[in-house]
């Protein structure tokens, strides 16, 4: 025992001494360690904001029947007063081109073409006229049929037509969270390894994939506040052949516009039944993989479907004598 | 013993005071540098340990997914190409059904004012003829509808055959020679991202992207074509309803557009193969490599030009052409006027020869 105290007092002083020399070395190394832990806490803070954004991002998509089911308000609302404006502005107008029509028609014209186009002009113009007083009622008309389409084919739906969105997205931000570096109270079971950037790149595309579909959704309902606002103007281009062809364009689109939520309403159906059949394809092994490509690319072509509607089932409206 | 202890203590302080007198007897300067040397390396070297630990990190979460992708590509790309969407399944035909049954009203409503048109209305012989033949269509229309699945799967039965048929020329086809782009570039994105991290990434969509877009496309082809089947009927409709027969008629092309999009996709991976293997015995470059990925390209870009070949057939309208130009020319051309007064021109002829050499 005694002859090994100097043993021990050279071990002691041989841990003092690569104490002393690896000191500072060790000092950095653990404050490297302090900063990655430290880096590691704000990652896991940034990943839990950026969670909380695509979550809230899904839970307006868990509504996306709502959303798409939405029309304007013609009751009470800016898209009415406008409308009511041109109407107000439209009304003397009429009356005037209607005197003047009826004025010619008795006293001025000579030939009898000249006396049949007065005619065809002055029935125009009293139809119009008819029209666009009522025309808040047709476009109600206009949106419930509409409204009654969609919301019918969102009933004949084969699941719940949020389902492969919310479950794409969330494939895709539990795959950034991963990589951003998520810690267990996220539920990913991940460490607290990670990079940031990649990661929120990730995140990003997943958050303008379902900000996109909802842009789409709420772009559609923005024009269509729009078409309604200007209706009553494109009733009265439609009723002189000069503004035959902007008019038609006009109310042409206004229907592209409200009907396009049927289509989109179609396209959800399609996508839900399409994911749900998918296990029935003989030809390829369906993985999960697949099933979330399949789901970002119907959530690609949601975003697409009232613009291909609106460009695609176009030149129905007749616009007779326009060349 | 403890003095000997004392002794070895005093011995090794002694050691580190001379060291220490003999660092701190150094020139200033380079006391100065060995410090600033000393403070770079603790505050830089361990951080740069920690961001080479996750690079290695993300590395190792991408390679998983680019090989997965490749592998999952590569092995099904033949299986992608003929993929159908399996129409006779139930729920296709609930929600084909359905929209058959929506449309059975309106049909009634299309036909009544028809009828009315044609009986009361109609006073030109234009209109009075384009109502009946939109009765016909109409009428017609009905049956067809009812017939839509049968339609749409010989629809999709012609292009699968054809593509099966254009992949038996292959034999020896080999889907994972479409992975070599992913793996070279997957090569400069790891070795980029080792380097610089943000500066590897954009190698990275690369690898990835392209097989994703394609990817994407088969799917948007299944996806489409049960879109298409369930919209048939209203195509159908569209097509009888002389104001909507535009619209009708670009439903129709896209539908085919679609269904052959096989075939396109099948020539093209047909094609990249062929020209694959025809520089892969050469030793320049990655010309292989540039090859299979430009297939890719064509790849995702296909339903643009299948789009493209029906609309440029429908408006040469070789259709018309082969089936009724051409019958219709063949019976017109035996039965012209001027082939007949040819032949009596040359009756006459003779009759004039006859004529002339009687006299």
């Amino acid at each position: 025992m005694k002859r090994n105290i100097p043993r021990k007092a050279m071990r002691l002083m041989a841990v003092l001494t690569a104490f002393i020399l690896f000191a500072p070395a060790a000092n950095a190394f653990v404050d490297a360690l302090m900063e990655g832990g430290l880096e590691s806490s704000r990652r896991n803070a940034a990943a839990e904001s950026y969670r909380m954004v695509i979550e809230e991002k899904m839970e307006a998509f868990r509504h996306v029947d709502d959303i798409l089911l939405e029309n304007p308000s013609l009751e009470d609302s800016a898209t009415r007063e406008i409308l009511n404006m041109f109407i107000r502005l439209l009304e003397p107008l009429y009356v005037t081109a209607i005197i003047l029509t009826g004025i010619y028609l008795l006293f001025i014209s000579g030939s009898p073409e000249g006396r049949s186009k007065a005619k065809s002009t002055f029935l125009f113009l009293v139809i119009g006229m008819g029209l666009i007083s009522v025309s808040s009622y047709i476009l109600l008309l206009l949106f419930s049929l509409s409204h009654s389409i969609t919301g019918n084919i969102l009933g004949h739906s084969p699941g719940a037509v949020e389902r492969p969105f919310v479950h794409a997205a969330g494939y895709m931000a539990a795959f950034s969270l991963d990589m951003i570096g998520d810690d267990d109270s996220v539920g990913t079971g991940a460490s607290g390894k990670g990079v940031e950037m990649q990661g929120v790149s990730f995140l990003f595309i997943t958050y303008i994939l379902l900000e996109a579909a909802l842009l789409a959704l709420k772009f559609r309902y923005f024009v269509v506040a729009v078409l309604a606002a200007v209706f009553p103007l494109a009733i009265m281009l439609y009723s002189f052949a000069p503004g035959r062809r902007i008019g038609g364009l006009i109310l042409e689109q206004t229907t592209l516009w409200t009907l396009s939520q049927a289509f989109m309403a179609l396209f959800l159906g399609i996508v839900v039944l399409g994911v749900d059949v998918a296990g029935s394809v003989a030809t390829v092994p369906i993985t999960e993989e697949f099933i979330f490509l399949m789901e970002i690319t119907g959530l690609l072509m949601l975003a697409l479907v009232p613009l291909v509607v609106a460009f695609s089932f176009g030149s129905f409206f007749p616009v007779r004598g326009v060349k | 013993m403890k003095k000997k202890t004392i002794v070895t203590l005093t011995a090794a302080l002694s050691v580190l005071c001379v060291l220490s007198t003999a660092f701190s007897r150094l020139p200033q300067e380079s006391a100065e540098d060995v410090k600033e040397i000393l403070e770079k390396a603790k505050q830089e070297h361990p951080g740069m340990w920690m961001e080479l630990g996750g690079r290695i990190f993300f590395y190792h979460k991408i390679s998983d997914k680019i090989a997965f992708f490749t592998d999952f590509f590569c092995r099904n790309l033949q299986g992608f190409v003929l993929m159908d969407p399996p129409l006779e399944d139930e729920g296709v035909i609930t929600f084909l059904n359905y929209f058959i049954y929506l449309l059975q009203p309106i049909y009634g409503i299309a036909i009544l004012f028809t009828g009315i048109y044609l009986i009361f209305v109609s006073g030109s012989p234009l209109g009075r003829a384009r109502a009946k033949s939109n009765i016909i269509s109409l009428i017609l229309g009905m049956g067809l509808i009812t017939l839509t699945l049968p339609l749409m799967q010989l629809l999709l039965e012609v292009p699968h055959a054809l593509s099966s048929l254009m992949f038996s020329f292959v034999p020896d086809f080999d889907g994972g020679v479409f992975g070599l782009p992913a793996d070279y570039f997957a090569d400069y994105f790891f070795t980029m991202t080792f380097f610089e991290s943000m500066a590897g990434s954009i190698f990275l969509l690369l690898p990835l992207l392209l097989q994703i877009l394609a990817l994407m496309v088969f799917s948007a082809r299944y996806l489409m074509i049960i879109l298409l089947t369930v919209f048939f009927p209203f195509t159908v409709l569209f097509c009888s309803l002389h104001p909507l027969r535009q619209i009708g008629s670009r439903m129709i092309r896209l539908t085919v557009a679609w269904a052959f999009l096989p075939v396109a996709d099948a020539f093209i991976v047909i094609v990249t193969w062929i020209g694959y293997l025809s520089v892969s015995g050469m030793s320049f470059g990655n010309v292989g490599v540039y090859i299979v990925s430009s297939g890719l390209l064509l790849l995702v870009l296909a339903p643009l030009l299948t789009l493209l070949i029906v609309n440029a057939v429908y408006a040469s309208e070789f259709v018309n052409y082969i089936v009724v130009n051409y019958v219709t020319s063949a019976f017109a051309y035996f039965t012209r006027p001027d082939i007949l007064d040819e032949e009596a021109g040359g009756e006459k002829t003779g009759y004039k020869e006859v004529k002339e050499s009687a006299e």
